[in-house]
């Protein structure tokens, strides 16, 4: 009896000390999107929330060429749960990054188009970010299509 | 007809519902749009060339206010760091702040005007005042009414000229408003803005007329050093007045092809005026002062021909030591020495001409051994008088005295033998 007690009081005390603070809510969502040239570098810089990476990678892994990035336009925005959404120009796929330990984390990769978006724009709509493309309209969360594939 | 009007606006209703459901719009775009339109119109303010265009503005404003009102939310989240209000209020800034420069320059044109009137008044008025002093110096009789008359007559063109040339330089300040001034270059809407149409040939003529007045006015007389600093002042701010605000009238009121030239002459007549002028005018009044008291030196108008007047005029009067009378020599030496160069010259004008450097130290003391020399010559020292005198003294006086003692010591002992 008395060690089961002391294992009780073991495992109250490990958890305790693992419990992490959170401050909740937040909102992290940016009320428009950010339309960022891509520099020589391959690099993209925002100066209203002052943040910049190198976007060669993303470019990569859609177009399979490392050159892609020449005289090209990001779009990102924001959720509310502080995701980036990230498409362009012909992009197939959204991406979903998580800021983390000073780089950009791939979260999600959204399929949106088989052929290519033409003239992507993203939308905040909280609680989901919509994606628009001429006369198509989608709404996406980091998961994915909302109401369809996820 | 009518049936085919119903039909277009139902087209017209079709197309919008059409275009509302099948494009949607990006929050992005919508705030790239205000923003291209918000400074499309602070673009109109800043161009505006009269208050009718800015007038015109104020609909644009409204319009636009009205139209993105219902992204008012939108637009305050993203129009960091101002808001969809502080952007209009903004606009309305700019809109009075320019509304201003056109009051301004309006009130500054009737300024103008008013300006002008008193211009050209004082011009006549000065104009006769010349014509008054030329004639008076050219028939100048030498009573003391007329001199007291033509005194009087410098003193109020002088004072004339200090008025209009201020009123000249008051209506260059109003043609060119201080937002103008700031500009090295006026743009055509900058240029219909500033630019009074009734009569402006007169505005770059005024600005002659000044400053060939002034120039006149140097010429028809003598001043002295204090009146001359006054002048210099004068030109002074005239002239800074005209390197701020000229150009830029020579560009709004000149034609194209006369522009060049203008400048050229305004500027050419600036450095009569300035250097020439009144340089002839100190050594005319310096030659006018030797004149009034009877001394008619060779003309001079730099410092070595005034030195070489000084020895020329003294050279002669050496030469004519017992051709003259030594009376009049001597009076000649009196006006010229003690009542012109000892009385006014050395201590009026010589130490204007030094500061100015229109004279040396070594100029001013080869003047005054020429006097010297002269002085030497009129009056010969009288050394060898004395020395005459004193020989005399040892010569003849010292002998006799000795000889007389002499006498009486013999004498006296003649007496002692007598009576032994």
């Amino acid at each position: 009896m008395k060690s089961a007690v002391i294992l009780v009081l073991f495992l109250i005390g490990t958890f305790t000390a693992c419990s992490v603070l959170t401050l909740t809510p937040a909102n992290f969502a940016w009320p428009i999107e950010s339309v960022l040239k891509v520099n020589d570098e391959g690099e993209v810089s925002e100066e209203r929330y002052s943040f910049s990476f190198d976007a060669k990678g993303i470019y990569y892994e859609e177009f399979q060429d490392s050159l892609a990035y020449l005289d090209r336009e990001l779009r990102i925005i924001r959720d509310v749960q502080g995701y980036y959404f990230i498409t362009g120009v012909k992009f197939k796929n959204v991406y979903v990054f998580r800021a983390y330990d000073g780089a950009m984390v791939l979260n999600n990769k959204i399929l949106i188009s088989e052929s290519g978006v033409q003239n992507p724009a993203f939308n905040q709509r909280s609680p989901h970010i919509e994606l628009i493309d001429s006369d198509k309209k989608l709404k996406l969360t980091h998961q994915g299509i909302e109401g369809g594939d996820k | 007809m009518k049936k085919q009007s119903l039909l277009k606006l139902a087209v017209t209703f079709l197309t919008l519902m059409f275009a509302q459901s099948s494009f949607a719009q990006s929050d992005y775009e919508i705030v790239q749009n205000f923003k291209a339109k918000h400074k499309e119109i602070e673009k109109q303010i800043k161009d505006a060339s009269s208050l009718e265009d800015l007038t015109a503005v104020v609909t644009e404003i409204g319009r636009l206010k009205q139209e993105y009102v219902e992204h008012k939310e939108l637009l305050d989240k993203s129009l960091y760091p101002v808001n969809y209000n502080r952007s209009f209020e903004k606009l309305n800034a700019a809109y009075v702040l320019r509304q201003g420069d056109f009051t301004t320059i309006d009130v500054l044109k009737t300024e103008v005007i008013e300006l002008e009137q008193q211009v050209e008044f004082l011009n006549r008025i000065n104009n006769e005042l010349l014509i008054k002093i030329e004639d008076l110096k050219a028939h100048r009789k030498k009573d003391k009414k007329t001199i007291a008359e033509l005194e009087n007559l410098i003193t109020d063109l002088r004072n004339s000229l200090r008025k209009r040339d201020k009123l000249v330089v008051d209506m260059m300040d109003n043609l060119m408003p201080p937002i103008m001034r700031e500009k090295a270059t006026l743009s055509p809407e900058d240029k219909s803005t500033v630019r009074r149409e009734e009569r402006k040939e007169d505005v770059l003529q005024n600005v002659k007329i000044s400053i060939r007045d002034n120039i006149r006015f140097l010429e028809a007389t003598s001043l002295n050093p204090d009146d001359i600093k006054d002048v210099q002042k004068q030109q002074g701010q005239f002239s800074e007045t005209w390197k701020a605000i000229g150009p830029n009238l020579v560009d709004v009121y000149a034609d194209k092809s006369s522009k060049a030239y203008l400048l050229k002459e305004i500027d050419s007549l600036f450095t009569q005026w300035y250097d020439k002028s009144v340089d002839q005018n100190v050594w005319r009044s310096i030659s006018d002062e030797f004149k009034a008291k009877g001394i008619n030196l060779k003309e001079f108008n730099y410092a070595e021909e005034f030195v070489h007047s000084i020895k020329l005029f003294i050279e002669d009067e050496i030469n004519n030591l017992g051709v003259k009378s030594n009376d009049a020599s001597k009076k000649t030496y009196v006006n010229f020495t003690d009542s012109t160069w000892f009385a006014i010259v050395k201590p009026m004008w010589v130490p204007y001409l030094i500061e100015g450097g229109l004279l040396t130290a070594k100029q001013k003391d080869e003047v005054e051994m020429n006097i010297e020399e002269w002085k030497s010559e009129l009056y010969p020292s009288k050394l060898w008088l004395y020395i005459v005198i004193w020989l005399v003294i040892v010569i003849i006086i010292i002998p006799a005295v000795l000889l007389i003692r002499k006498r009486k010591k013999s004498d006296g002992k003649n007496n002692n033998v007598v009576n032994e």
